[in-house]
């Protein structure tokens, strides 16, 4: 990016802003931090299943 | 963009970790029993389980400590050489401010902008501002001293303010808004805070190491503190720059490719982070719920879980931020991270996160539970011996020669030996090992450095009861529920006043007074052991008031007492010209 021109800074929050950033959207999905019960046991019984090959024979 | 893995040579994380945890584990397994055999000396009661375990967990966490310090020891020195190929990408500066003193934040921005202009790679690094204020007059200074900054930097189309409308989430929700609406503009962003200063050429450096390893998406640097004046400032600022490289090359040495984020003073790879680091409000209210507070934390995990390396490097030399001049300012600081760190207990189990960065979640936790480990192990023993029975002397009727009680007094004490021993040695060892390679000199020489880690550690003696109390408050404020919201930080010379301290430190002359008598009331003979506890406790006000006076010159040194780093030196010229009577007019 170079120097933006004034047209292009003319976006901001409070227009009272001195210097305004440049519209240059950038996608940030939230991530998923908490699962549901369900999904947090199939997660653990999948780490369970990679770790103890016994386990995988038995279920 | 998906992370490029590029193997740590040699890492030997796996092993290191065993090694500290295996350390750690042993020196707690031992005080455990230790004090089983000492408890169970008249019989094995509950209590004595309870009290074995608490100790276990104590001596756990301050073994921890001392196998981080002796892994940094011992560790190989990691020292990079400085690249000179010119730099690539777009690199911004951010700055999140929230009802800050504008003139000396924005000369610190002037201060890093003309520092970046002796490297020859200005032209590829911008600087924003982004203002959570929400004081109107403190946002007009925002204004008026970002007009200035513009001027005398020429900072047209390369320094950015915006101030956000609705200051949702915070500092991390502060700069997801800037990810969110201006962050393709650039590649990297360096991630300061308010009282940040970084030199021009360590600014250029860490963008050359992220463009050197494609699958880096965060580089912290271990900032110095600088310019504290008071006596608990001058005592952490030593602290920190003595004995923290130390401890962050046993950090670095457990890392692999899991570093630390601590939220400034780091840059970030911006599709990396905007890709793997939004994050949600947790369900429910505070404090366990809403927005996460100790977001740096989080933010390194997701990276890691998206495959991202994210490193320390504590080579990286040039980077400086202020801390807290007086106790009450720490614990209000400590307050908020407390917080943040007991709301980790929610991502403990979060879906995809590597082991060891649930393990960092779990030291977070652990770092503020652990004082009240110490608190209830001292409830426990004065209702154990409270409860206790007379020895009987003559246990076989007509034995007419008594029979004493093993003495267990020499356990006792090589416990409570073993345990300060923890305490202590790491740090005597740092000194001495500074003073054998010469690292001392900087710190005044190896006199001046000895005589103020002996002051420190002193000085830690006497404060540790203090802030123990502001950390179990803490604790519970949070375990019932009390939200401790984000107070925003003081700056300035940080004195307090007797009043001041009285009303900030009271409750827990309350608390040491009632300690002595309890314990003089149901077990006397354990008051002169608890006495290093309770009488600072008892002098809390005296203790906050005293630390926060200005320290003695050439107390506690530091190399930026003999030569002040040329950011800072920049900082304090710009200051001073903002300072004089036609800016003041401008």
């Amino acid at each position: 990016m170079t120097a933006l021109p004034p047209t292009d800074r003319a976006f901001g929050t409070d227009p009272a802003d001195p210097a305004p950033l440049p519209v240059a959207p950038r996608a940030m999905p939230k991530q998923v931090l908490v699962a549901p019960a369900g999904r947090r046991w199939q997660g653990l019984r999948a780490w369970l299943l990679r770790r103890l090959p016994g386990l995988r024979r038995a279920g | 963009m998906t992370p490029v893995p590029v193997p740590v040579p040699g890492d030997r994380s796996r092993e290191a970790r065993a090694l500290a945890l295996a350390m750690s584990l042993l020196a707690a397994a031992a005080a455990g029993m230790v004090f089983h055999v000492y408890g169970a000396a008249d019989g094995l009661e509950p209590v004595d389980v309870l009290r074995s375990g608490l100790i276990f967990l104590s001596t756990w966490w301050l073994a921890w400590g001392a196998a981080l310090a002796l892994l940094g020891l011992t560790a190989r020195r990691i020292a990079r050489q400085p690249g000179t190929a010119p730099i690539r990408g777009r690199t911004v500066v951010l700055v999140p401010v929230c009802n800050e003193d504008a003139q000396v934040t924005f000369a610190r921005i002037a201060a890093m902008d003309a520092s970046l202009a002796t490297t020859g790679e200005a032209a590829r690094i911008d600087f924003a501002v982004l203002s959570d204020t929400r004081d109107e007059a403190m946002a007009a200074a925002e204004r008026h001293w970002f007009a200035r900054l513009l001027a005398d930097r020429a900072g047209w189309g390369r320094m950015f303010y915006r101030r956000r409308a609705r200051p949702a989430g915070r500092k991390a929700g502060n700069v997801e808004d800037f990810v969110a609406s201006a962050g393709a503009a650039w590649d990297y962003a360096v991630i300061l805070d308010a009282d940040s200063l970084m030199e021009g050429a360590t600014i250029v450096e860490m963008i050359r190491r992220m463009e050197a390893d494609p699958g880096l998406g965060l580089l912290q640097t271990l900032p110095r503190t600088v310019r504290a004046r008071s006596l608990f400032g001058r005592a952490m600022q030593f602290a920190a720059g003595f004995h923290s490289p130390v401890f962050a090359r046993g950090l670095v040495a457990l890392q692999g490719r899991t570093g630390p984020f601590w939220g400034h003073n780091a840059i970030v790879r911006l599709d990396a982070f905007a890709a793997s680091c939004g994050l949600p409000e947790l369900p429910g209210k505070p404090p366990f719920g809403g927005p996460i507070l100790s977001h740096d934390y989080v933010e390194a995990a997701l990276l890691a879980r998206a495959g991202w390396a994210v490193r320390l490097d504590t080579d990286l030399h040039g980077s400086y931020e202020e801390a807290p001049e007086n106790i009450v300012d720490h614990a209000r600081r400590d307050r908020r991270w407390c917080q943040g760190n007991l709301q980790h207990i929610r991502l403990l189990a979060a879906p995809g996160l590597r082991g060891w960065s649930r393990f960092v979640f779990f030291q977070g936790i652990f770092a503020y539970v652990a004082p009240m480990f110490w608190l209830a192990f001292i409830a426990a023993s004065i209702a154990a011996l409270h409860g206790a029975e007379v020895p009987d002397y003559f246990p076989q009727d007509n034995w007419p020669i008594p029979v004493f009680p093993v003495d267990q007094t020499p356990k006792a004490v090589g416990l409570a030996l073993g345990v300060f021993g923890l305490l202590v040695l790491p740090k005597l060892a740092i000194a001495l090992q500074a003073v054998a390679t010469g690292r001392a000199r900087a710190f005044g020489g190896a006199g001046a450095a000895l005589r103020a880690t002996l002051a420190e550690l002193a000085l830690s003696t006497v404060i540790a009861p203090v802030l123990l109390a502001f950390q179990c408050r803490s604790v519970l404020q949070v375990v019932v529920g009390h939200d401790g919201g984000w107070p925003p930080n003081n700056r300035g010379d940080g004195g307090l006043t007797l009043a001041e301290a009285w009303a900030a430190g009271r409750w827990i002359s309350g608390w040491g007074l009632a300690g002595i008598v309890a314990t003089q009331a149901l077990a006397p003979g354990l008051t002169p052991w608890l006495l290093p506890v309770t009488l600072p406790m008892l002098a809390a006000p005296l203790v906050i008031r005293a630390t926060s006076r200005p320290a003695r010159p050439g107390v506690f040194p530091v190399p930026e007492d003999a030569a002040l780093p040329p950011v800072l030196a920049l900082h304090d010229a710009q200051l001073a010209a903002w300072d004089a009577p036609e800016a003041a007019v401008a």
